[in-house]
């Protein structure tokens, strides 16, 4: 429950997800990852278009709520989060519309070790 | 899950209308629902997780034809709903209530 004053901070800003965890991150800066193909029934942060695609870890923004869990009452459950480059013909192959990127917010759960072939 | 609401990359609904980018409320119930759909998440009623989760198991032909807040208004009565803060029969008592004073100011 949020106290009424900070109401209008949490509006403003987004109520914050950053949490304590107690494992390292599996990737580091540069690591190609693979994203996993699971038909998940919960709600999740990969998109459709971006499973079972080949991307490089970009940035690592810390561990947050986990939404998968967070949205099916499993509690919070905290993940590790990184920004994952995608480039475009790896997502929309020959009908990409030139060089380009998508950059997106994935968490560890969603990610492989992306040199298999 | 891969839901109607999973867009991304997805082809025939031709270009983005950016010439339709006015994001001030249209109608005073598209500010209500914000505004409780945000008191109930600050209240602890449900999560964002929970809210999204629910507005992706909106039947897809209901989620094309709806705009954005109705999208808002439907997980909120789902989830204010099934997490007991009202019944469905409350809810609906209300709507047939406020449709009988609407008839009643018009007559």
């Amino acid at each position: 429950m949020l106290p009424k004053e900070m109401v209008a901070v949490a509006i403003a800003t987004g109520a914050p997800t950053l949490r304590a965890i107690g494992t390292l991150p599996k990737f580091k800066l540069g690591d190609v990852i693979k994203t996993t193909n699971d038909n998940v029934s919960a709600h999740t942060r990969l998109p459709g278009y971006a499973r079972d695609k080949r991307g490089t870890i970009v940035a690592y923004e810390g561990a947050h709520v986990f939404p998968d869990a967070h949205s099916i009452g499993l509690g919070e459950r905290p993940d590790h989060l990184y920004r994952v480059r995608f480039e475009s013909e790896t997502l929309w192959g020959k009908g990409s519309d030139g060089p380009g990127a998508v950059y997106l917010n994935l968490w560890e759960s969603y990610l492989k070790v992306g040199d298999l072939s | 899950m891969r839901s109607i609401a999973d867009m991304g990359g997805m082809q025939g609904f031709g270009p983005v209308n950016r010439a339709d980018d006015d994001t001030r409320f249209k109608e005073e119930w598209e500010a209500k629902t914000f505004a409780v759909n945000l008191l109930s998440l600050a209240a602890g009623c449900f999560n964002i997780d929970e809210s999204r989760y629910s507005m992706e198991r909106m039947p897809p032909v209901d989620y094309l034809n709806t705009s954005y807040f109705e999208h808002w208004l439907y997980s909120l009565e789902d989830l204010l709903t099934t997490k007991g803060v009202f019944t469905r029969q409350e809810l609906e008592a209300r709507i047939a209530e406020l449709v009988a004073k609407e008839a009643d100011n018009a007559a």
